[in-house]
């Protein structure tokens, strides 16, 4: 080489280095990056080969694969061979990064990866407005089993009404969760439960004390919103739909370890205690239904396999009961659909031994997707909510339709029976929360429970 | 140190300004007037001038605007007008020296109107690539979150965003919170990666969208109804940019700039590239389509690139060939020159195989070339319409597009159909009714052979995907299950034509009983409508593109179908045709591929294609006058041998590619050459390869050079492509030498006449390469003979078997 050519790039090479040396910063250019292109796959609820990007700690960890970066040493780095060549390997069924990115992250890597600051919250925070612009849709519904008092998830808080009280306005519960997708009242009447949380950041479930609504406590679970679920028999914890495909149960004592039964492949959108408290019945996204035992913690059988999403589970003293957007409705006999060889191992997919036609109890043909079922404390009334702006409800021992509450004022999204099935709560998606004597269909009480704007 | 940097730096910054030619002219602006709506809708000025050069230039950026109004509209560096309050402004803009002038009147409704969930919601998830294939779009959606196709059903994305797990993706008091928002932002990890960037375009419709309550639409809301692009057109010097701007027509009158909603694409790389915002950076020579999609609709612009300064002189545009008035036309457009027309022996030997499917025999060519007429050519061509093999070869294409075959049908009406076929091209049947009949045949092969195509089809889905791709150039299958992906075709177009086929059934033909695939076509008029399983509701028929017709109850509906398919207004049956037969011709359509005809595969020479078709109407739909048109062209009969300005082109006719000849003339001709026949078992004694009846006859040597297996109806199932395995058959394999060596080959019988070295040479480069051997070319053959001595026999042997293996013979050239 040239002497003057070889001064040349060392000079280009200096200047090189210094324009950007001290420039790099984590915070304003490499996160933003990982941020763009990586941390789809390489997160805390997707951590491919085992790498996750989004927190400084474990960038600093590294994968299965080993660390990341030699720290000073560009060429020795996996960060910088996974992004580089003739074909990276990284972004995976992406255009590889453009060159002067790749030059950012040599950059950084040779100055040490030093890491100026952490990768800012972006979590807006949760907003409860004084009056809504427009009525929340009511993703929740409760009925204590008295069937005195209702409550309702209205998006990020609870809304909490005496049925026969028309002139106090509800009490309104606040929470720390963009989302609550379910509200019940403990079998005692004692305590309210709302399970949710913030979509993709965790899930929570928080306790009130009746009458009062006084906060008992909150806790965080997982890196989701826990979805459907439903107390224990006997009060002490309650069963809750996880969006990891595990039916968590949630003990009402804040110092007892939550416990997990994971069990499906998709989220598990709603779980129902047997009325002897030692199964669960679960259904998901996964299009399946499934019993556990709640002592073991393992899967008993996986009662159904649907063509579409199962939204909603519930259970009566002989029969599980599945419903979903399939528009079907089906039971499924216990000792028969449970009968037969021990389960071992996980259990995963374990089918029943006998034929499907033996174990299968059929309702009638449901005229829209299933969005949600409840049964009365009792367990001897069952009633569906679908996209029609209708409840029907059942009873269990033979399945047979009794009431119809039609001509609602929109689609429902939820559902709710006292203990023996006098009273039902309605929760629609306009917002409304209406409670009917079943008996006579005569309507108690309407309204939308927490404050709108009349728009001018 | 520091200042070496910006030293490096300078040559990129100044290339990046660009330098604005002389104009000629004024420079123009699109719009000329603007009324603006709405303050979030501002609207882009094109302006493009004329340099002296000839080229388009896009002054867009480069114009200095200044209104006379600011507090009212004001202009940004990019080109946009934004509304700020009613009242009127005129922009003055200043570019290369020359001034323009747009008036502007704002008119702002007293309260914005709220966003659209399919106006402006739907175009975001498009534009986002939200509802790509590959991400949401996917039938099974991703990560549970499933849109349609490319947008296609609002109606089923609305409660998959607003409505699904408890409204979980849209928070209407707490935009910000929306997942639908923090996924593509990248706030959230999303699979698919940053989509769009905090407080863009997309990001202030969503979360505006969501902070109004996430609404659905009225269902008065007007519909989309066409999509333009401007400028239609741009002639422009390599590395010029180019903006277009796109613009969305409504029902209710309304227009809307939506040029930075659109989804743009170029079909070839090589020439130019397009970016997010409809500018186009022009790369190298050439031509390409430029596509912009907005919603549904595609709108489709073409950019040429051209030598910056050229010598180039336009040719007289021919008055007296349709084909090279609109060939000529278009390569004066793009400053190339057309190679010159090729001698006789070459033209003779091309035309010999493309209209009867084998080379001139040596006789026909000396004769040839004595002629002195000078209409010899197009004397010849009128001969050869006439000539048996006429009827074989082109027998032979349709035959493979129809997919007659014993794979699908009965032996006796697979050859009834052959015969059927045969008889229509040498009585030379207008091609309309060839089609009516074929589309509305009913009943046995005996009863009428034409009922095969039906035969052959599995069911409603079959006779209609063929039919459409036959005779309509469309590929409908896409449409089946999801819309088209780049056409507006929608499933309800599918079933449509669905409804038109499904009163077809087959049965068993009961006078040949015992006879595999002997079906007979019924047809039931009582059917019902075919059912779109989108809806779940029966569709009724609809003509491809067009109306549901009224049709009256118990009739025969495909009779309608055909019908209109080969009226003469029909859009799609006599340029589809006429673009196909193009295609025979040149290696390529004008529209290329020739059965995958749509909005987004532009054709490379519009008014060509439209004056064929034309013709072909004028002519009655006259397949024989629609060839004489072209073969008689000088465009058919220019050289392969390129110019320094046309080497480049290899899709605007300038010049002849090079082109295989198929595996049936291949054959054919190697057979006449050598005097050595090919037997095809189970095929009649002398039967050549343009007369199979089908694929079905395990011939070694047509399934190497790629014959039609007659399994689709697509034109590309002919392999015309060369590879190794051809050469080493032709090299190693019995194909030639055993023919050339053979007792009764071609040189032996040659040899019997004891001609002297130069006759016998010239002898064998007449029968192998239907032409006179150059000087060069006899020079070396004489030598070569010398080498051989006595050993005439192999001489005239080794020479035959090197000319056969040359690629002279295997070409046209």
């Amino acid at each position: 080489m040239h002497p003057a050519a070889f001064l040349l790039c060392i000079l280009l090479a200096g200047a090189a280095h210094v324009a950007h040396a001290a420039d790099v910063s984590y915070h304003r250019e490499v996160w933003p990056l990982f941020k763009r292109h990586c941390v789809g796959c390489h997160s805390a609820q997707k951590s491919k080969g085992a790498l996750r990007l989004d927190e400084v700690a474990a960038v600093q960890k590294g994968g299965q694969s080993g660390a990341l970066f030699v720290a000073g040493k560009p060429e020795a780095s996996l960060l910088i061979k996974q992004v580089s060549g003739e074909a990276p390997e990284m972004p995976i069924d992406a255009p590889p990064l453009p060159p002067e990115k790749v030059a950012l992250l040599r950059q950084w890597v040779a100055q040490g990866a030093p890491f100026d600051a952490p990768p800012a919250s972006t979590a807006p925070a949760v907003v409860i407005p004084a009056a809504y612009p427009s009525a929340p849709s009511i993703a929740s519904v409760a009925l204590s089993p008295d069937g005195k008092w209702v409550a309702a998830a209205c998006r990020s808080e609870v809304a909490f009404f005496a049925v026969d009280d028309n002139t106090s306005a509800p009490r309104r519960l606040p929470t720390d969760c963009d989302l609550i997708s379910h509200v019940e009242f403990s079998p005692d009447g004692a305590r309210l439960v709302a399970a949710g949380g913030t979509p993709q950041r965790f899930g929570a479930v928080t306790f009130f004390a009746l009458p009062a609504g006084r906060m008992e406590h909150t806790r965080r679970h997982g890196r989701d919103t826990f979805f459907r679920g439903s107390f224990a028999p006997d009060g002490r914890a309650i069963a809750l739909g996880g969006a990891d495909g595990a039916a968590h149960i949630v003990p009402v004592d804040a110092a007892a370890k939550i416990q997990s039964i994971e069990l499906h492949s998709d989220w598990v959108l709603d779980v129902a205690y047997t009325p002897d408290g030692k199964q669960l019945v679960t259904g998901g996204r996964d299009k399946t239904a499934k019993v556990s035992s709640v002592e073991t913690l393992r899967l008993l059988r996986m009662v159904d396999q649907s063509s579409d999403i199962i939204s909603s589970v519930a259970s009566d003293a002989l029969a599980a009961v599945a419903g979903g957007y399939a528009r079907t409705l089906t039971g499924y006999d216990y000792k028969v659909a449970l009968a037969g060889v021990e389960v071992t191992g996980s259990g995963n997919g374990a089918q029943p031994v006998n034929r499907r036609d033996q174990y299968v109890r059929p309702f009638e043909g449901q005229p829209d997707a299933v969005q949600d079922l409840a049964t009365s404390g009792d367990r001897k009334w069952l009633a569906v909510a679908t996209r029609q702006p209708e409840v029907r409800i059942y009873q269990t021992s033979d399945r047979a339709r009794k009431t119809t509450l039609s001509k609602l004022s929109g689609p429902v999204n939820a559902v709710a029976l006292d203990l023996n099935g006098t009273r039902l709560a309605v929760g629609g998606r306009d917002g409304l929360v209406q409670v009917y004597e079943v008996a006579t269909g005569k309507l108690l009480r309407s309204l939308t429970p927490v404050p709108v704007t009349v728009r001018p | 140190m520091r200042r070496i940097l910006p030293l490096l730096l300078a040559p990129a910054l100044s290339m990046s300004a660009q330098e604005l030619p002389e104009l000629t002219g004024n420079p123009v602006a699109v719009p000329a007037a603007l009324t603006l709506t709405r303050i979030r809708e501002p609207r882009l000025l094109v302006v493009t001038g004329k340099a002296a050069s000839g080229h388009d230039v896009d002054l867009t950026r480069a114009t200095q605007w200044a209104s006379s109004n600011p507090a009212v509209a004001r202009v940004d560096a990019l080109g946009w007008v934004s509304a700020l309050t009613n009242g009127q402004a005129t922009l003055t803009g200043q570019a290369g020296g020359k001034s323009l002038r747009v008036d502007v009147t704002v008119q702002l409704p007293p309260t914005d109107p709220p966003l659209s969930f399919r106006h402006d919601v739907m175009p975001v998830l498009s534009k986002g690539g939200c509802n790509m294939g590959a991400c949401h779009g996917y039938s099974l959606g991703k990560n549970g979150f499933k849109l349609s196709l490319r947008g296609s059903d609002p109606a089923l994305d609305y409660p998959a965003i607003t409505e699904d797990f408890f409204e979980r993706r849209i928070n209407r008091h707490n935009p910000p919170a929306s997942l639908l928002v923090q996924k593509p932002l990248g706030d959230l990890p999303h699979e698919g990666g940053v989509r769009f960037d905090s407080g863009s375009l997309l990001h202030s419709i969503l979360a505006g969208w969501i902070a109004q309550g996430a609404r659905d639409d009225a269902p008065t809301l007007p519909t989309l109804m066409g999509v333009r692009i401007h400028p239609m057109k741009a002639v422009v010097a390599p590395k010029a940019r180019q903006q277009f701007q796109v613009l969305a027509r409504y029902s209710d009158g309304t227009e809307r700039d939506v040029t930075r909603m659109a989804i743009y694409e170029v079909n070839t790389e090589r020439v130019a590239r397009v970016d997010d915002a409809g500018l186009v950076a022009a790369a190298a020579l050439g031509e390409t389509a430029v596509a912009a999609r907005y919603e549904r609709i595609f709108a489709v612009a073409t950019l040429i690139v051209l030598p910056a300064d050229s010598k180039f002189q336009p040719a007289p545009v021919p008055q007296d060939n349709l084909v090279d008035r609109h060939v000529v036309a278009k390569l004066n457009d793009l400053r190339i020159e057309a190679s010159p027309v090729v001698d006789d022996e070459r033209f003779l030997r091309r035309v010999y195989v493309d209209l009867i499917g084998v080379q001139p025999k040596p006789e026909e060519v000396l004769a040839f070339v004595a002629e002195a007429a000078a209409d010899k050519r197009a004397k010849v061509v009128e001969r050869l319409m006439l000539r048996a093999e006429f009827v074989d070869w082109w027998s032979l294409r349709w035959g493979d597009l129809l997919q007659n075959s014993r794979n699908t049908t009965s032996d006796p009406a697979m050859y009834a159909f052959r015969e059927w076929i045969r008889a229509s091209v040498a009585s030379n049947k207008p091609i309309d009714q060839f089609a009516r009949e074929i589309l509305t045949a009913r009943g046995a092969s005996g009863d009428n052979p034409a009922a095969a195509w039906f035969a052959a089809s599995k069911d409603a889905d079959d006779s209609l995907q063929r039919a459409t791709q036959v005779f309509a150039g469309v590929r409908m299958l896409c449409a089946k299950c999801h819309p088209h992906p780049f056409e507006n075709w929608t499933q309800a177009d599918y079933y449509g034509l669905h409804s038109f086929f499904n009163q077809v059934s087959l049965k068993a033909d009961p006078r040949l009983p015992n006879v595999a695939n002997a079906r007979s076509v019924m047809v039931n008029v009582d059917a019902g409508f075919s059912s779109n399983p989108r809806t779940g509701r029966a569709q009724p028929p609809r003509y491809l593109g067009g109306a549901e017709p009224p049709l009256a109850a118990s009739v025969d509906r495909r009779l309608d179908y055909a019908r209109w398919l080969t009226a003469p207004e029909n859009p799609h049956f006599a340029r589809s045709l006429a673009n196909r037969f193009w295609s025979y011709f040149f290696h390529r359509g004008i529209i290329d591929p020739v059965d995958d005809l749509r909005a987004t595969n532009p054709p490379i020479n519009a008014p060509l294609l439209d004056a064929l078709a034309a013709e072909l109407v004028r002519s009655k739909y006259d397949v024989r006058q629609l060839i004489r048109t072209i073969v008689n062209s000088r465009t058919y009969q220019r050289s392969t041998a390129t110019l320094p300005t046309n080497a480049h082109d290899d899709a605007n006719f300038s010049h002849a590619l090079p082109r295989r000849l198929p595996a049936e003339a291949l054959l054919d001709s190697l057979v006449q050459a050598t005097g050595v026949v090919e037997n095809f078992g189970g095929a009649p004694t002398a039967f050549t390869a343009a007369q199979l009846p089908d694929a079905n006859f395990n011939s070694e040597f047509l399934n190497l050079f790629g014959k039609a297996q007659r399994m689709e109806a697509c034109e590309c199932e002919r392999d015309t492509r060369s590879n190794m395995l051809q050469a080493l058959d032709f090299i190693n394999g019995r194909s030639i030498l055993s023919r050339v060596v053979a007792g009764n080959g071609r040189p032996a019988l040659l040899l019997s006449q004891k001609p002297d070295d130069a006759a016998l040479i010239d002898q064998l480069h007449l029968w192998s390469l239907a032409r006179k051997p150059t000087e060069a070319e006899r020079a070396l053959a004489v030598r070569f003979f010398k080498e051989y001595g006595d050993k005439r026999a192999e001489a005239a042997q080794d020479l035959f078997w090197g000319l056969l293996n040359s690629r002279d013979f295997m070409l046209l050239y």
